[in-house]
Protein backbone atom coordinates (compact mmCIF):
# COMPACT_ATOMS: atom_id res chain seq x y z
CA UNK A 1 0.00 0.00 0.00
CA UNK A 2 1.55 3.84 -0.94
CA UNK A 3 1.86 5.40 2.53
CA UNK A 4 2.79 8.37 0.69
CA UNK A 5 -0.55 8.97 -1.37
CA UNK A 6 -2.66 9.34 2.36
CA UNK A 7 -0.37 11.33 4.52
CA UNK A 8 -2.42 14.71 3.18
CA UNK A 9 -6.21 12.90 3.28
CA UNK A 10 -8.47 14.89 4.38
CA UNK A 11 -12.13 13.10 5.15
CA UNK A 12 -13.23 14.18 1.73
CA UNK A 13 -9.98 12.41 0.17
CA UNK A 14 -11.08 9.16 2.30
CA UNK A 15 -14.20 9.45 1.06
CA UNK A 16 -13.36 9.87 -2.31
CA UNK A 17 -10.79 6.59 -2.44
CA UNK A 18 -12.25 3.54 -4.08
CA UNK A 19 -9.16 1.11 -2.10
CA UNK A 20 -11.16 3.05 1.09
CA UNK A 21 -14.47 2.13 0.17
CA UNK A 22 -14.27 -1.13 -1.23
CA UNK A 23 -12.02 -1.75 2.59
CA UNK A 24 -15.25 -0.54 4.30
CA UNK A 25 -18.07 -2.19 2.11
CA UNK A 26 -16.32 -5.25 1.68
CA UNK A 27 -13.51 -5.61 4.53
CA UNK A 28 -11.23 -9.00 3.62
CA UNK A 29 -8.47 -10.22 5.93
CA UNK A 30 -5.84 -8.57 3.33
CA UNK A 31 -7.63 -5.14 3.21
CA UNK A 32 -8.02 -5.25 7.05
CA UNK A 33 -4.45 -5.98 7.63
CA UNK A 34 -3.29 -3.23 4.56
CA UNK A 35 -5.12 -0.84 6.34
CA UNK A 36 -4.23 -1.25 9.86
CA UNK A 37 -0.42 -1.29 8.90
CA UNK A 38 -1.23 1.95 6.93
CA UNK A 39 -2.90 3.42 9.97
CA UNK A 40 0.30 2.19 12.54
CA UNK A 41 2.57 4.46 10.01
CA UNK A 42 0.43 7.19 9.90
CA UNK A 43 -0.89 7.88 13.50
CA UNK A 44 -1.90 11.23 12.99
CA UNK A 45 -4.50 10.00 10.72
CA UNK A 46 -6.48 7.57 12.65
CA UNK A 47 -9.41 9.51 13.49
CA UNK A 48 -10.05 10.85 10.13
CA UNK A 49 -10.05 7.49 8.67
CA UNK A 50 -12.33 6.27 11.53
CA UNK A 51 -14.64 8.85 11.14
CA UNK A 52 -14.54 8.40 7.50
CA UNK A 53 -15.61 4.93 8.13
CA UNK A 54 -18.11 5.58 10.71
CA UNK A 55 -19.64 8.50 8.03
CA UNK A 56 -20.07 5.60 5.63
CA UNK A 57 -21.43 2.95 7.89
CA UNK A 58 -23.64 5.72 9.16
CA UNK A 59 -25.15 6.45 5.66
CA UNK A 60 -25.68 2.54 5.33
CA UNK A 61 -27.87 2.12 8.38
CA UNK A 62 -31.05 3.75 6.09
CA UNK A 63 -34.55 2.10 5.70
CA UNK A 64 -34.64 -0.49 3.02
CA UNK A 65 -37.75 -1.25 0.34
CA UNK A 66 -37.15 -4.43 -0.47
CA UNK A 67 -41.10 -5.08 -1.35
CA UNK A 68 -40.72 -8.97 -0.68
CA UNK A 69 -44.05 -9.35 -0.64
CA UNK A 70 -44.54 -8.48 -3.66
CA UNK A 71 -41.81 -10.74 -5.37
CA UNK A 72 -43.91 -13.44 -6.25
CA UNK A 73 -46.90 -11.89 -7.96
CA UNK A 74 -45.13 -9.24 -9.93
CA UNK A 75 -43.00 -12.39 -11.60
CA UNK A 76 -46.58 -13.67 -12.22
CA UNK A 77 -46.95 -10.67 -13.83
CA UNK A 78 -44.14 -10.49 -16.17
CA UNK A 79 -44.32 -14.09 -17.02
CA UNK A 80 -48.05 -13.45 -18.28
CA UNK A 81 -47.10 -10.46 -20.22
CA UNK A 82 -44.53 -12.80 -21.67
CA UNK A 83 -46.31 -15.81 -22.82
CA UNK A 84 -48.94 -13.71 -24.19
CA UNK A 85 -47.35 -11.16 -25.90
CA UNK A 86 -47.64 -11.90 -29.77
CA UNK A 87 -46.19 -8.19 -30.31
CA UNK A 88 -45.28 -5.65 -28.12
CA UNK A 89 -47.72 -2.57 -28.53
CA UNK A 90 -47.89 0.42 -26.74
CA UNK A 91 -51.38 -0.63 -24.82
CA UNK A 92 -51.29 1.99 -22.29
CA UNK A 93 -50.50 4.79 -24.30
CA UNK A 94 -53.47 4.65 -25.92
CA UNK A 95 -55.30 5.70 -23.23
CA UNK A 96 -53.20 8.44 -22.45
CA UNK A 97 -54.04 10.53 -25.86
CA UNK A 98 -56.16 13.24 -25.70
CA UNK A 99 -58.15 12.33 -28.14
CA UNK A 100 -59.06 8.68 -26.95
CA UNK A 101 -59.48 10.16 -23.53
CA UNK A 102 -62.30 12.75 -25.04
CA UNK A 103 -63.62 9.69 -27.50
CA UNK A 104 -63.81 7.36 -24.42
CA UNK A 105 -65.60 10.00 -22.27
CA UNK A 106 -68.01 10.64 -25.42
CA UNK A 107 -68.82 6.64 -25.53
CA UNK A 108 -69.08 6.96 -21.88
CA UNK A 109 -71.72 9.59 -21.98
CA UNK A 110 -73.90 8.13 -24.62
CA UNK A 111 -73.50 4.41 -23.17
CA UNK A 112 -74.83 5.92 -19.73
CA UNK A 113 -77.62 7.69 -21.50
CA UNK A 114 -78.62 4.61 -23.55
CA UNK A 115 -78.37 2.70 -20.56
CA UNK A 116 -80.81 4.67 -18.36
CA UNK A 117 -83.19 5.15 -20.90
CA UNK A 118 -82.68 1.28 -21.02
CA UNK A 119 -83.23 1.03 -17.10
CA UNK A 120 -86.35 3.21 -17.14
CA UNK A 121 -88.18 1.24 -20.09
CA UNK A 122 -87.37 -1.60 -18.16
CA UNK A 123 -88.19 -0.88 -14.82
CA UNK A 124 -90.15 -3.33 -13.99
CA UNK A 125 -88.35 -6.12 -14.54
CA UNK A 126 -84.35 -5.33 -12.81
CA UNK A 127 -83.95 -6.41 -9.40
CA UNK A 128 -82.08 -3.78 -7.57
CA UNK A 129 -80.18 -5.17 -4.56
CA UNK A 130 -79.22 -2.94 -1.37
CA UNK A 131 -76.87 -3.25 1.31
CA UNK A 132 -76.47 -1.06 4.46
CA UNK A 133 -73.93 -1.21 7.17
CA UNK A 134 -75.35 -0.06 10.93
CA UNK A 135 -72.24 1.82 12.33
CA UNK A 136 -68.78 0.05 13.33
CA UNK A 137 -70.51 -2.83 11.02
CA UNK A 138 -67.95 -3.54 8.30
CA UNK A 139 -68.98 -5.65 5.83
CA UNK A 140 -67.59 -7.03 2.33
CA UNK A 141 -70.03 -7.78 -0.71
CA UNK A 142 -68.98 -9.62 -3.51
CA UNK A 143 -70.86 -7.74 -6.86
CA UNK A 144 -72.57 -10.52 -10.30
CA UNK A 145 -68.96 -9.62 -11.45
CA UNK A 146 -66.93 -11.42 -8.17
CA UNK A 147 -65.93 -7.66 -7.84
CA UNK A 148 -65.66 -7.21 -4.27
CA UNK A 149 -66.62 -3.99 -2.47
CA UNK A 150 -66.12 -3.31 1.33
CA UNK A 151 -68.28 -0.83 3.05
CA UNK A 152 -66.95 1.48 6.13
CA UNK A 153 -69.96 1.77 9.14
CA UNK A 154 -72.94 3.67 8.30
CA UNK A 155 -72.11 3.27 4.50
CA UNK A 156 -74.83 1.72 1.86
CA UNK A 157 -74.56 -0.15 -1.80
CA UNK A 158 -77.23 -0.64 -4.17
CA UNK A 159 -76.91 -2.15 -7.40
CA UNK A 160 -78.90 -4.31 -10.11
CA UNK A 161 -79.13 -8.24 -9.10
CA UNK A 162 -78.30 -9.46 -12.44
CA UNK A 163 -75.44 -8.35 -14.69
CA UNK A 164 -75.20 -8.87 -18.56
CA UNK A 165 -72.07 -8.32 -20.03
CA UNK A 166 -73.41 -6.28 -22.68
CA UNK A 167 -74.18 -3.62 -19.64
CA UNK A 168 -72.12 -1.24 -17.55
CA UNK A 169 -71.20 -2.59 -14.39
CA UNK A 170 -73.02 0.27 -12.37
CA UNK A 171 -73.22 0.60 -8.42
CA UNK A 172 -74.11 3.84 -5.82
CA UNK A 173 -72.89 4.25 -3.03
CA UNK A 174 -73.23 6.70 0.35
CA UNK A 175 -70.72 6.31 2.67
CA UNK A 176 -67.46 5.05 2.46
CA UNK A 177 -66.36 1.57 0.21
CA UNK A 178 -63.42 0.42 -1.21
CA UNK A 179 -62.86 -1.31 -3.94
CA UNK A 180 -61.42 -4.55 -5.68
CA UNK A 181 -62.91 -4.46 -9.25
CA UNK A 182 -62.23 -7.59 -11.45
CA UNK A 183 -60.39 -6.53 -14.28
CA UNK A 184 -62.61 -7.79 -17.93
CA UNK A 185 -60.80 -6.00 -20.50
CA UNK A 186 -57.94 -8.05 -22.88
CA UNK A 187 -57.59 -5.21 -25.40
CA UNK A 188 -57.72 -1.65 -24.00
CA UNK A 189 -57.78 -0.06 -27.21
CA UNK A 190 -61.51 -1.72 -27.55
CA UNK A 191 -63.27 -1.47 -24.38
CA UNK A 192 -66.69 -3.52 -24.10
CA UNK A 193 -69.89 -1.72 -22.31
CA UNK A 194 -69.71 -4.50 -20.23
CA UNK A 195 -65.84 -4.08 -19.41
CA UNK A 196 -66.41 -0.73 -17.76
CA UNK A 197 -67.66 -0.43 -13.97
CA UNK A 198 -68.68 2.77 -12.83
CA UNK A 199 -69.27 4.05 -9.17
CA UNK A 200 -71.99 6.76 -8.80
CA UNK A 201 -71.17 8.46 -5.50
CA UNK A 202 -72.61 12.01 -4.23
CA UNK A 203 -72.40 13.74 -7.99
CA UNK A 204 -69.35 12.24 -8.98
CA UNK A 205 -69.07 9.19 -11.53
CA UNK A 206 -65.88 7.25 -10.83
CA UNK A 207 -64.98 5.02 -14.38
CA UNK A 208 -62.56 1.91 -13.61
CA UNK A 209 -61.40 -0.54 -15.75
CA UNK A 210 -59.17 -2.81 -13.19
CA UNK A 211 -58.34 -1.65 -9.96
CA UNK A 212 -58.67 -0.94 -5.74
CA UNK A 213 -59.42 2.35 -4.54
CA UNK A 214 -61.34 3.95 -1.65
CA UNK A 215 -64.40 5.96 -2.24
CA UNK A 216 -65.72 7.92 0.96
CA UNK A 217 -68.73 10.42 0.47
CA UNK A 218 -69.61 12.38 3.53
CA UNK A 219 -70.89 15.54 4.56
CA UNK A 220 -71.40 16.39 1.02
CA UNK A 221 -67.67 15.91 0.63
CA UNK A 222 -66.38 12.89 -1.82
CA UNK A 223 -63.04 11.69 -1.62
CA UNK A 224 -61.19 9.33 -3.62
CA UNK A 225 -58.34 7.55 -3.21
CA UNK A 226 -56.64 5.32 -5.76
CA UNK A 227 -54.79 2.03 -4.34
CA UNK A 228 -53.87 0.19 -7.76
CA UNK A 229 -55.14 0.27 -11.49
CA UNK A 230 -56.59 3.38 -13.24
CA UNK A 231 -59.77 5.63 -12.52
CA UNK A 232 -61.17 8.61 -14.62
CA UNK A 233 -63.51 10.86 -12.48
CA UNK A 234 -65.98 12.55 -13.79
CA UNK A 235 -67.73 15.71 -12.41
CA UNK A 236 -69.49 18.91 -13.10
CA UNK A 237 -67.49 22.29 -12.10
CA UNK A 238 -69.31 25.10 -11.33
CA UNK A 239 -68.96 27.65 -13.97
CA UNK A 240 -67.45 25.53 -16.52
CA UNK A 241 -69.51 22.20 -16.66
CA UNK A 242 -68.61 18.34 -17.30
CA UNK A 243 -64.69 17.87 -16.18
CA UNK A 244 -62.89 14.40 -15.93
CA UNK A 245 -59.19 13.51 -14.32
CA UNK A 246 -57.63 10.24 -14.49
CA UNK A 247 -56.26 9.17 -11.64
CA UNK A 248 -53.25 7.71 -11.28
CA UNK A 249 -51.68 5.11 -8.12
CA UNK A 250 -51.15 6.71 -5.16
CA UNK A 251 -53.36 9.49 -6.32
CA UNK A 252 -55.90 11.30 -3.76
CA UNK A 253 -58.84 13.49 -4.74
CA UNK A 254 -61.26 15.64 -2.55
CA UNK A 255 -64.38 17.39 -4.39
CA UNK A 256 -67.60 19.46 -2.57
CA UNK A 257 -69.73 21.79 -4.12
CA UNK A 258 -68.48 21.53 -7.36
CA UNK A 259 -64.81 21.78 -7.03
CA UNK A 260 -61.91 20.02 -6.72
CA UNK A 261 -60.94 21.15 -3.25
CA UNK A 262 -57.80 18.44 -2.34
CA UNK A 263 -55.44 16.55 -5.44
CA UNK A 264 -52.48 15.13 -4.06
CA UNK A 265 -50.21 12.07 -3.98
CA UNK A 266 -50.49 10.15 -0.39
CA UNK A 267 -47.48 8.68 0.70
CA UNK A 268 -48.99 5.38 1.90
CA UNK A 269 -51.65 4.69 -0.44
CA UNK A 270 -52.96 1.45 1.19
CA UNK A 271 -53.31 2.93 4.38
CA UNK A 272 -56.53 5.11 3.94
CA UNK A 273 -58.14 2.14 3.83
CA UNK A 274 -56.92 -0.10 6.81
CA UNK A 275 -60.44 0.37 8.33
CA UNK A 276 -61.20 -2.53 6.05
CA UNK A 277 -59.24 -4.64 8.61
CA UNK A 278 -61.11 -3.83 11.56
CA UNK A 279 -58.18 -1.36 12.98
CA UNK A 280 -58.78 2.66 13.38
CA UNK A 281 -56.25 4.80 11.58
CA UNK A 282 -54.77 8.42 10.87
CA UNK A 283 -51.74 10.06 8.99
CA UNK A 284 -51.54 13.34 10.32
CA UNK A 285 -55.01 13.98 11.25
CA UNK A 286 -57.04 16.73 12.68
CA UNK A 287 -59.08 16.44 15.58
CA UNK A 288 -61.99 17.34 13.34
CA UNK A 289 -61.24 14.50 11.00
CA UNK A 290 -60.79 11.96 13.80
CA UNK A 291 -64.00 13.58 15.30
CA UNK A 292 -66.01 12.83 11.61
CA UNK A 293 -64.83 9.57 11.67
CA UNK A 294 -66.10 8.51 15.57
CA UNK A 295 -69.73 10.41 13.80
CA UNK A 296 -69.59 8.96 10.63
CA UNK A 297 -68.70 5.46 10.98
CA UNK A 298 -69.27 4.57 14.51
CA UNK A 299 -72.25 6.64 15.63
CA UNK A 300 -70.92 9.11 18.43
CA UNK A 301 -72.09 12.53 19.33
CA UNK A 302 -69.07 14.72 19.89
CA UNK A 303 -69.57 17.89 21.98
CA UNK A 304 -66.42 20.35 21.47
CA UNK A 305 -67.48 23.68 22.50
CA UNK A 306 -63.91 25.00 21.92
CA UNK A 307 -63.85 25.13 18.38
CA UNK A 308 -60.37 25.87 17.76
CA UNK A 309 -59.44 22.75 19.24
CA UNK A 310 -60.76 20.73 16.28
CA UNK A 311 -57.58 22.10 14.23
CA UNK A 312 -55.30 20.38 16.85
CA UNK A 313 -52.86 17.81 14.63
CA UNK A 314 -51.33 14.68 15.43
CA UNK A 315 -48.61 14.63 13.01
CA UNK A 316 -47.81 10.59 11.77
CA UNK A 317 -49.68 7.78 12.18
CA UNK A 318 -52.29 6.54 14.95
CA UNK A 319 -53.40 2.80 14.45
CA UNK A 320 -55.23 1.01 17.41
CA UNK A 321 -58.20 -1.46 17.49
CA UNK A 322 -61.06 0.25 19.57
CA UNK A 323 -62.56 3.26 20.52
CA UNK A 324 -61.02 3.57 23.64
CA UNK A 325 -57.45 3.35 22.63
CA UNK A 326 -58.28 5.82 20.32
CA UNK A 327 -59.44 8.39 22.79
CA UNK A 328 -56.19 7.57 25.00
CA UNK A 329 -54.11 8.12 22.21
CA UNK A 330 -55.73 11.24 21.08
CA UNK A 331 -56.34 13.02 24.79
CA UNK A 332 -52.81 12.32 25.51
CA UNK A 333 -51.23 12.96 22.53
CA UNK A 334 -52.98 16.54 22.01
CA UNK A 335 -52.92 16.75 26.06
CA UNK A 336 -56.77 17.60 26.01
CA UNK A 337 -59.80 16.18 28.17
CA UNK A 338 -62.16 13.36 26.72
CA UNK A 339 -65.06 12.37 28.68
CA UNK A 340 -67.42 9.98 28.12
CA UNK A 341 -70.92 10.76 29.81
CA UNK A 342 -72.97 8.61 28.03
CA UNK A 343 -71.95 5.67 25.68
CA UNK A 344 -71.46 7.15 22.35
CA UNK A 345 -71.52 10.06 23.63
CA UNK A 346 -68.35 12.36 24.04
CA UNK A 347 -66.99 15.83 25.54
CA UNK A 348 -63.76 17.49 24.39
CA UNK A 349 -62.35 19.83 26.62
CA UNK A 350 -58.65 21.60 27.21
CA UNK B 1 -20.77 -10.88 -4.15
CA UNK B 2 -22.67 -12.75 -6.50
CA UNK B 3 -21.22 -10.69 -9.39
CA UNK B 4 -18.85 -13.42 -10.20
CA UNK B 5 -21.49 -15.70 -11.47
CA UNK B 6 -23.19 -13.24 -13.33
CA UNK B 7 -21.30 -13.37 -17.02
CA UNK B 8 -22.20 -16.58 -17.31
CA UNK B 9 -25.67 -16.63 -16.26
CA UNK B 10 -26.10 -13.21 -18.88
CA UNK B 11 -25.20 -15.62 -21.57
CA UNK B 12 -27.20 -18.32 -20.76
CA UNK B 13 -30.29 -15.54 -20.31
CA UNK B 14 -29.05 -14.52 -23.91
CA UNK B 15 -29.43 -17.69 -25.40
CA UNK B 16 -32.72 -17.82 -24.03
CA UNK B 17 -32.43 -20.34 -20.82
CA UNK B 18 -35.53 -19.39 -18.58
CA UNK B 19 -33.82 -20.48 -15.62
CA UNK B 20 -30.88 -17.66 -16.00
CA UNK B 21 -33.61 -15.06 -16.64
CA UNK B 22 -35.63 -16.39 -13.55
CA UNK B 23 -32.67 -15.83 -11.82
CA UNK B 24 -31.43 -12.63 -12.97
CA UNK B 25 -34.56 -11.55 -11.43
CA UNK B 26 -34.38 -13.06 -7.64
CA UNK B 27 -30.69 -11.43 -7.86
CA UNK B 28 -31.70 -8.13 -8.37
CA UNK B 29 -35.61 -8.01 -7.40
CA UNK B 30 -34.57 -6.22 -3.88
CA UNK B 31 -31.70 -4.30 -5.20
CA UNK B 32 -34.30 -2.41 -7.67
CA UNK B 33 -36.81 -2.09 -5.52
CA UNK B 34 -34.36 -0.49 -3.10
CA UNK B 35 -33.09 1.58 -5.74
CA UNK B 36 -36.60 2.77 -7.06
CA UNK B 37 -37.97 4.00 -3.24
CA UNK B 38 -35.75 6.42 -3.66
CA UNK B 39 -37.21 8.01 -6.73
CA UNK B 40 -40.74 7.64 -5.62
CA UNK B 41 -42.94 6.67 -3.04
CA UNK B 42 -45.47 5.10 -5.04
CA UNK B 43 -44.75 1.24 -5.37
CA UNK B 44 -47.22 0.95 -8.65
CA UNK B 45 -44.65 2.89 -10.34
CA UNK B 46 -41.62 0.81 -9.33
CA UNK B 47 -43.62 -2.35 -9.82
CA UNK B 48 -44.53 -1.25 -13.31
CA UNK B 49 -41.07 -0.23 -14.24
CA UNK B 50 -39.69 -3.81 -13.04
CA UNK B 51 -42.61 -5.76 -14.81
CA UNK B 52 -41.46 -3.69 -17.87
CA UNK B 53 -37.87 -3.77 -17.65
CA UNK B 54 -37.56 -7.62 -17.31
CA UNK B 55 -40.46 -7.69 -20.00
CA UNK B 56 -38.24 -6.06 -22.40
CA UNK B 57 -34.97 -7.90 -21.13
CA UNK B 58 -36.29 -11.34 -22.56
CA UNK B 59 -38.53 -9.65 -25.54
CA UNK B 60 -35.03 -8.46 -26.56
CA UNK B 61 -32.86 -10.53 -25.50
CA UNK B 62 -31.15 -11.65 -28.60
CA UNK B 63 -29.94 -8.03 -29.54
CA UNK B 64 -28.39 -7.33 -25.99
CA UNK B 65 -24.71 -6.90 -25.79
CA UNK B 66 -22.42 -7.40 -22.81
CA UNK B 67 -22.46 -4.76 -20.23
CA UNK B 68 -19.47 -4.26 -17.68
CA UNK B 69 -22.03 -5.62 -15.16
CA UNK B 70 -24.91 -6.67 -15.25
CA UNK B 71 -25.87 -4.97 -11.47
CA UNK B 72 -24.56 -1.86 -13.83
CA UNK B 73 -26.98 -2.71 -16.69
CA UNK B 74 -29.95 -3.05 -14.55
CA UNK B 75 -29.31 -0.51 -12.48
CA UNK B 76 -29.30 1.80 -15.24
CA UNK B 77 -32.56 0.82 -17.22
CA UNK B 78 -34.69 0.55 -14.33
CA UNK B 79 -33.64 4.48 -13.92
CA UNK B 80 -34.45 5.50 -17.50
CA UNK B 81 -37.69 3.38 -17.29
CA UNK B 82 -38.76 4.58 -13.76
CA UNK B 83 -37.95 8.14 -14.60
CA UNK B 84 -39.76 8.39 -17.63
CA UNK B 85 -42.94 6.67 -15.96
CA UNK B 86 -42.93 9.34 -13.11
CA UNK B 87 -42.21 12.03 -15.93
CA UNK B 88 -45.80 10.66 -17.67
CA UNK B 89 -47.18 10.42 -14.46
CA UNK B 90 -46.94 13.62 -13.55
CA UNK B 91 -47.91 15.26 -16.59
CA UNK B 92 -50.96 12.73 -17.04
CA UNK B 93 -53.10 13.47 -13.62
CA UNK B 94 -52.09 17.15 -12.97
CA UNK B 95 -51.97 16.19 -9.45
CA UNK B 96 -49.32 17.49 -7.21
CA UNK B 97 -46.17 18.45 -8.58
CA UNK B 98 -43.94 18.41 -5.06
CA UNK B 99 -42.39 15.24 -5.26
CA UNK B 100 -41.31 16.16 -9.08
CA UNK B 101 -39.55 15.63 -11.33
CA UNK B 102 -36.80 13.77 -9.77
CA UNK B 103 -36.49 13.59 -5.99
CA UNK B 104 -34.25 11.54 -4.22
CA UNK B 105 -35.12 10.75 -0.67
CA UNK B 106 -33.21 8.59 1.94
CA UNK B 107 -34.79 7.24 5.08
CA UNK B 108 -34.05 6.40 8.41
CA UNK B 109 -35.83 5.19 11.42
CA UNK B 110 -35.35 5.92 14.83
CA UNK B 111 -32.33 4.02 16.21
CA UNK B 112 -32.46 3.36 19.33
CA UNK B 113 -29.28 3.06 21.98
CA UNK B 114 -26.40 4.30 20.90
CA UNK B 115 -24.64 7.13 23.23
CA UNK B 116 -25.13 10.45 23.16
CA UNK B 117 -21.66 11.26 20.87
CA UNK B 118 -22.43 9.02 18.72
CA UNK B 119 -26.59 9.48 18.57
CA UNK B 120 -25.44 13.23 17.62
CA UNK B 121 -23.06 11.74 14.87
CA UNK B 122 -25.48 10.07 13.70
CA UNK B 123 -27.87 12.98 13.44
CA UNK B 124 -25.30 15.42 11.88
CA UNK B 125 -24.88 12.56 8.94
CA UNK B 126 -28.72 12.20 8.71
CA UNK B 127 -29.18 16.38 8.18
CA UNK B 128 -26.47 16.50 5.84
CA UNK B 129 -27.70 13.72 3.67
CA UNK B 130 -31.05 15.43 3.32
CA UNK B 131 -30.03 18.81 2.82
CA UNK B 132 -27.96 17.65 -0.33
CA UNK B 133 -29.65 18.13 -3.77
CA UNK B 134 -31.06 15.10 -5.26
CA UNK B 135 -28.32 14.04 -7.67
CA UNK B 136 -25.40 14.60 -5.34
CA UNK B 137 -28.16 12.19 -2.36
CA UNK B 138 -28.16 9.52 -5.53
CA UNK B 139 -24.52 9.62 -6.39
CA UNK B 140 -23.98 8.82 -2.27
CA UNK B 141 -26.06 6.29 -2.39
CA UNK B 142 -24.60 4.15 -5.40
CA UNK B 143 -21.33 5.00 -3.84
CA UNK B 144 -21.51 4.20 -0.35
CA UNK B 145 -24.45 2.30 -0.49
CA UNK B 146 -24.04 0.00 -3.70
CA UNK B 147 -20.10 0.28 -4.11
CA UNK B 148 -20.46 1.34 -8.00
CA UNK B 149 -17.14 2.78 -9.13
CA UNK B 150 -17.19 6.37 -11.33
CA UNK B 151 -17.15 4.65 -14.01
CA UNK B 152 -20.36 2.23 -13.30
CA UNK B 153 -22.10 5.62 -12.07
CA UNK B 154 -21.48 7.26 -14.76
CA UNK B 155 -23.33 4.98 -16.88
CA UNK B 156 -26.27 4.32 -14.58
CA UNK B 157 -26.77 8.01 -14.25
CA UNK B 158 -26.10 8.61 -17.79
CA UNK B 159 -23.20 11.90 -17.62
CA UNK B 160 -19.51 11.07 -17.89
CA UNK B 161 -17.06 9.79 -15.65
CA UNK B 162 -15.56 13.38 -15.26
CA UNK B 163 -18.95 14.77 -14.30
CA UNK B 164 -19.26 11.67 -11.82
CA UNK B 165 -16.02 12.95 -10.55
CA UNK B 166 -17.28 16.61 -10.10
CA UNK B 167 -20.66 15.86 -8.63
CA UNK B 168 -19.29 13.23 -6.05
CA UNK B 169 -16.48 16.05 -5.17
CA UNK B 170 -19.42 18.41 -4.54
CA UNK B 171 -21.01 16.17 -2.37
CA UNK B 172 -18.29 14.95 -0.32
CA UNK B 173 -17.18 18.77 0.26
CA UNK B 174 -20.63 19.48 2.08
CA UNK B 175 -20.08 16.06 4.22
CA UNK B 176 -16.84 17.41 5.03
CA UNK B 177 -17.99 21.17 5.91
CA UNK B 178 -20.42 18.94 8.41
CA UNK B 179 -18.83 16.72 9.65
CA UNK B 180 -15.33 17.18 8.96
CA UNK B 181 -13.46 19.52 11.44
CA UNK B 182 -14.38 17.19 14.76
CA UNK B 183 -12.36 19.25 17.61
CA UNK B 184 -13.65 22.54 16.66
CA UNK B 185 -17.08 21.19 16.61
CA UNK B 186 -16.71 19.45 19.77
CA UNK B 187 -15.01 22.52 21.10
CA UNK B 188 -17.58 24.74 20.28
CA UNK B 189 -20.47 22.82 21.86
CA UNK B 190 -18.89 22.84 25.03
CA UNK B 191 -18.66 26.29 24.62
CA UNK B 192 -22.29 26.27 24.05
CA UNK B 193 -22.71 24.60 27.21
CA UNK B 194 -20.90 27.02 29.61
CA UNK B 195 -22.57 30.11 28.01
Amino acid sequence: MNVAKYTDFTLQDFLADDAFIQWVLNPTDESNTDWQLLMNALPQKVETIEKASATIRQYRLQNTFYNEENKDLIWQRIESTITKQPAVTGQRKIIGLPIFAFMRAAAAVIIIAALSFWMITRNTAIKQYSFTTAFGEIKTITLPDQSQVTLNGNSSISYAAEWSKKMVREVWIKGEGYFNVTHLNADTTRIQPGEKFVVHCGDVNIEVLGTTFNVKARHGKTNVALITGKIRIDYTEAGTGNKAVVMAPGDYLEYAAKKLLVTKKLLKPASISTWRAKEISFSDASLKEIAETLQDSYGYSIDIKDSSLLSLKIEGDISVNNIADLLDVVSTTLNITIQQPADKHITITK
Amino acid sequence: MRSDADPSTWDLFKQGNWNAYTSLYHNYYSQLNNYGYKFTRNNNLIEDAIHDLFVRLWTSRANLGNPVSVKNYLFKSLRNTLLRKIKNEDKYTGLDTEDYPFGFEVSYAHQPGAGIEEKQFSEQVKAVINALPPRQKEIIYLRFYEGLSYDEIADVMSISTNSAYKLLYKALENLQQAIGPSQLLTLLLCLKHFL
